[in-house]
């Protein structure tokens, strides 16, 4: 049999050998000087740490604080963001219809921005934050956010026409 | 009792129960790892709640021990992985005056010295020591941890080492 490998070793430490090998395994220890003092290394090394883990056991054990279920009862604390958004579960075909609205909807704003747009008209609101249309030729789209246009240059595209309704 | 747990209304009594079985274990492996007597109790409470979320509408537990088990190793290590350092020996616990208060700060300084020496490992192997410590079997271990069965002795023990040496190192003068 050849040398022990120290993961080897360490199973054999263990007991974590099946018992027709462990049995080749106490054979080739009594046999090999080496292996033999590599095992009793390990196995002072293992004890030493072990009896210096057990140190950090607590010196008493606590009362069990009661355990509070109430923040449990009505569900999880956190559950997953489509739980928390849509309510207790998503059925498949209900996610699958909301991805579907979503791409419809990506696809529909890139149709309109590569086809040729004959106004992009800004109104003005609070300052600073405007609400932004975009129209092209065949669409006109709000979009659902309000757009900084503060440190922004006007944008020179041919076909595109910046008109801001008021002008502060 | 081990066998695919699913309560409903009884949920809560049968947490009850076993929180009460398990809370020791629980509670000294986070003490072990997390050296804190506030942050294992909160990982108890923590991996029991999970329990009966899990046993009011997850998948049936198979096993309670060895799931408990996991699901705090996983508690710990997203803690320990969120830096959650050890904390010093508190002060009261230092002031404490018993019989032989010398004994006694000579044991706060061997437990210091262990918790410094274990804080220097990655939070897989300050898990796998406490793990090993409970004389988990390595199918068990395995179970807890991830890992595959036939790692886990090369982990325990280039963990065994690397702790030995991080002792080693604290002792030098």
């Amino acid at each position: 049999m050849k040398c022990l490998s120290e993961k080897m070793l360490q199973e054999y430490l263990d007991g974590e050998i099946p018992k027709i090998r462990r049995n080749q395994m106490k054979l080739h220890l009594t046999e090999c000087d080496r292996c033999r003092q590599r095992a009793a290394s390990l196995g002072a090394t293992k004890d030493l740490i072990i009896h210096r883990l057990k140190l950090l056991d607590p010196a008493e054990m606590p009362t069990a604080r009661v355990l509070n279920l109430t923040g449990a009862q009505s569900g999880q604390a956190h559950p997953p963001f489509f739980r928390r958004f849509f309510g207790r579960k998503v059925r498949m075909p209900v996610a699958a219809a909301a991805m579907a609205v979503l791409f419809i909807a990506g696809l529909s704003l890139g149709w309109i921005l590569h086809s040729q747009p004959s106004a992009l008209a800004v109104s003005s609101s609070e300052e600073g934050f405007l609400p932004l249309y975009i129209a092209s030729n065949k669409v006109v789209m709000a979009l659902p956010f309000k757009l900084d246009l503060t440190d922004y240059e006007p944008i020179n595209h041919p076909g595109l026409i910046i008109t801001q309704e008021e002008s502060r | 009792m081990e066998e695919g747990k699913r309560p409903d209304s009884e949920g809560a009594d049968l947490v009850e129960v076993l929180y009460k079985e398990y809370f020791p274990t629980i509670y000294r492996l986070g003490f072990r790892l997390l050296g804190n007597s506030e942050q294992a109790l909160d990982l108890t409470q923590e991996v029991f709640l999970k329990l009966y979320r899990r046993l009011n509408g997850g998948p049936p537990v198979t096993e309670i021990r060895g799931w408990l088990y996991r699901t705090a190793a996983n508690l710990s290590y997203d803690w320990l992985r969120r830096k959650c350092r050890f904390q010093k020996i508190s002060a009261s616990r230092l002031e404490r005056t018993e019989k032989d208060v010398e004994q006694e700060l000579i044991d706060a300084e061997a437990i210091q010295a262990v918790r410094e020496a274990l804080e220097q490992l990655p939070p897989r192997d300050r898990i796998l020591l406490v793990l090993y410590l409970d004389e988990l079997s390595y199918d068990e271990i395995s179970k807890a941890t991830g890992f595959r069965k036939s790692s886990v002795g090369t982990f325990i023990s280039r963990a065994i080492n690397r702790l030995a040496k991080q002792l080693e190192k604290g002792e030098k003068p």
